[in-house]
């Protein structure tokens, strides 16, 4: 058995998946060992494609920004006409005459239409983008293995792909059962595709939700004054510099806001999700606009909320895939998911450090999620960090 | 290190006997900032560079931001890549690579905290992870320590890129008896270090 043998007989088993016949006992055996190592290999690379391909969606959406964002403008060819004799000039100085005044009645015509129509289009467009973090609510219209469609108040059908996420049940415990159509749930995920009519979101969470609040199903409308309202849709940029939040005013009007991404850290570390909190936004005609929680001062009382457990503690231990949070009753096992959301909170770090690996270790911190009885982990949604205690 | 990955879009590539015409084609138009043709290079290649990247960092979050950054700074070098037969996939490769070094250097300077190459860093990994993958990934991780760089990019481009022999020798600028060695050696070192049995047979770097 030389080396050079060994070299060609492995080769001749990577590439037919078989040991040569022509291999002596002791080259089969030397060569089940090295295909040992090869499957420990194999079994790790499944992981990671998993991840890649979960991570193309978001990724696609990013490099095809990037294209139109240096896509050369078009270039403005001008012609130089001949001079026109008299009679063309005085046709086309009526012509000219006609242009406009059928420009202004056009102007004034796609005027009346845009006051009139509903606010819908364009709002919509600008509620959510690609990458965004993002919870709202709905009622489950369709569920097959693949995830589910929800019906939501803010932009009708939404795709939800539910692959890899944590189901959770009415009390918040972590459960195998998917939602079923006509069933109300809250979502968290990552939005893949924002275009109207095709919206998609990753969910990492789908709970069970109590009943939706009403509302008149009025488009979206900017906020144009002071006003208290209830949490139904809250969605943050991917760096964590932006967030904005739709609320439902008493009068069944639904606002959209750009909120102050430190405040909604603050509710949002206060509640796990804000989602049926009664809120005040201050501030109006300032943008971005301060989120607080609003006292009940009507007795109308909050809205069911989504079932997340919230845990407060500080991280004493963080791994690839898991932290340990101390909380007053003791540590808690938290499992982190790939693509576990962390905001900065108060905790002075920022989100572009927290990407590339800056320990959250000593940190205090809000972890938004739901029990597992089976296993008695914590499976996280959500971690809101604060400061160092 | 190996010329052909390394600086990419600095420099001219050594010229291969396997030129592949649609690859050409593609890279002519990539050069030319064709939209059409850079959307479908991510489409083919996003995936493998993810991999390359996410063999070597800890983070998901931090590859996939790599990987996005691979393909931007290749569109902005795109008119000085010089195609002549080098696949596009090296060129993508060496920018993922070089990206991928400045990131672990950069975590041996604040620390070894997040680099699977870090000495040290596997070992930082939880041992009781819920998810096996990522369990096992900690255990080769700890293995990989073992190997030589050579023997370890041999493993990524063998078994986690499924690049052939050749392809791997035109990547690494080396012969293929050479590379079908350093496969040979690299898995008997894993498996040494993965706890097997004794290797007996010339294994070893």
């Amino acid at each position: 058995m030389t080396t050079d043998r060994l070299d060609d007989l492995l080769e001749r088993l990577l590439d037919t998946g078989t040991v040569p016949e022509d291999a002596s006992p002791e080259e089969r055996a030397e060569l089940e060992r090295l295909l040992a190592a090869r499957s420990d290999l194999a079994a790790m690379r499944a992981g990671i494609d998993a991840e890649a391909a979960d991570a193309l969606p978001a990724a696609r959406a990013r490099f095809q920004r990037y294209l139109a964002a240096r896509r050369p403008a078009p270039v403005d060819h001008r012609l130089t006409a001949s001079r026109p004799g008299r009679l063309q000039r005085l046709l086309a100085g009526r012509r000219l005459s006609l242009a406009g005044t059928l420009a202004a009645l056009l102007l004034v015509a796609a005027v009346a239409l845009f006051a009139a129509r509903p606010f819908q289009g364009a709002h919509d467009v600008q509620a959510l983008g690609v990458d965004d973090y993002v919870q709202l609510a709905g009622t489950v219209a369709a569920a097959d293995a693949s995830g589910i469609t929800i019906e939501s108040a803010e932009f009708g059908r939404i795709a939800v792909t539910a692959a890899g996420a944590t189901f959770l049940d009415a009390s918040g415990a972590v459960t195998d059962r998917p939602p079923r159509p006509g069933e109300t749930v809250s979502i968290a995920g990552f939005v893949r595709d924002a275009r109207k009519g095709r919206l998609l979101i990753d969910g990492q969470t789908v709970a069970l939700a109590g009943p939706l609040p009403g509302g008149s199903g009025r488009p979206l409308q900017r906020l144009g004054a002071a006003a208290e309202g209830t949490v139904t849709l809250i969605a943050i940029d991917r760096d964590g510099k932006a967030a904005r939040a739709v609320v439902l005013l008493p009068d069944g009007r639904r606002v959209l806001a750009d909120v102050d991404v430190d405040s909604l850290g603050q509710l949002l570390a206060a509640t796990g999700s804000p989602l049926g909190t009664k809120v005040q936004l201050n501030r109006p005609g300032e943008r971005p606009v301060q989120l607080r929680p609003a006292s009940d001062r009507d007795g109308e009382g909050h809205h069911p909320r989504p079932p997340l457990t919230r845990l407060t503690g500080t991280l004493t231990e963080v791994t690839a895939t898991g932290l340990t949070l101390q909380t007053a009753s003791g540590p808690v096992h938290i499992v982190r998911r790939p693509r576990l959301k962390i905001l900065p909170g108060e905790s002075s770090l920022t989100m572009a450090e927290i990407r590339a690996g800056a320990s959250i270790e000593g940190y205090t911190a809000t972890v938004a999620g739901g029990h597992d009885p089976r296993t008695g982990a914590f499976i996280a949604d959500l971690v809101i960090l604060g400061p160092r205690p | 290190m190996n010329p052909a990955v390394r600086d990419p879009g600095e420099g001219p590539h050594e010229p291969t006997h396997h030129r592949d015409q649609a690859d050409a084609e593609l890279a002519a138009r990539a050069a030319r900032r064709d939209p059409a043709a850079w959307e479908a290079l991510f489409e083919t290649h996003y995936r493998r560079i993810y991999t390359y990247l996410r063999f070597r960092l800890t983070s998901p979050e931090e590859a996939e931001d790599l990987a996005s950054q691979v393909f931007e700074i290749a569109y902005a070098r795109a008119d000085a890549f010089d195609y002549r037969g080098v696949p596009i996939e090296a060129w993508l490769l060496g920018i993922a690579r070089n990206l991928a070094r400045d990131a672990i250097k950069k975590r041996i300077r604040r620390g070894p905290a997040d680099a699977l190459e870090t000495a040290g860093a596997a070992g930082a990994l939880a041992t009781d992870d819920p998810a096996p993958a990522i369990q096992l990934r900690s255990d080769i991780a700890r293995a990989l320590q073992a190997l030589t760089e050579d023997q370890r990019e041999v493993v990524r481009l063998r078994f986690l890129l499924d690049k052939s022999v050749v392809e791997t020798a035109q990547l690494m600028a080396r012969s293929e008896d050479a590379v079908k060695n350093l496969q040979r050696r690299a898995l008997a070192a894993l498996h040494r270090a993965l706890g097997g049995e004794t290797y007996t047979a010339g294994g070893g770097p």
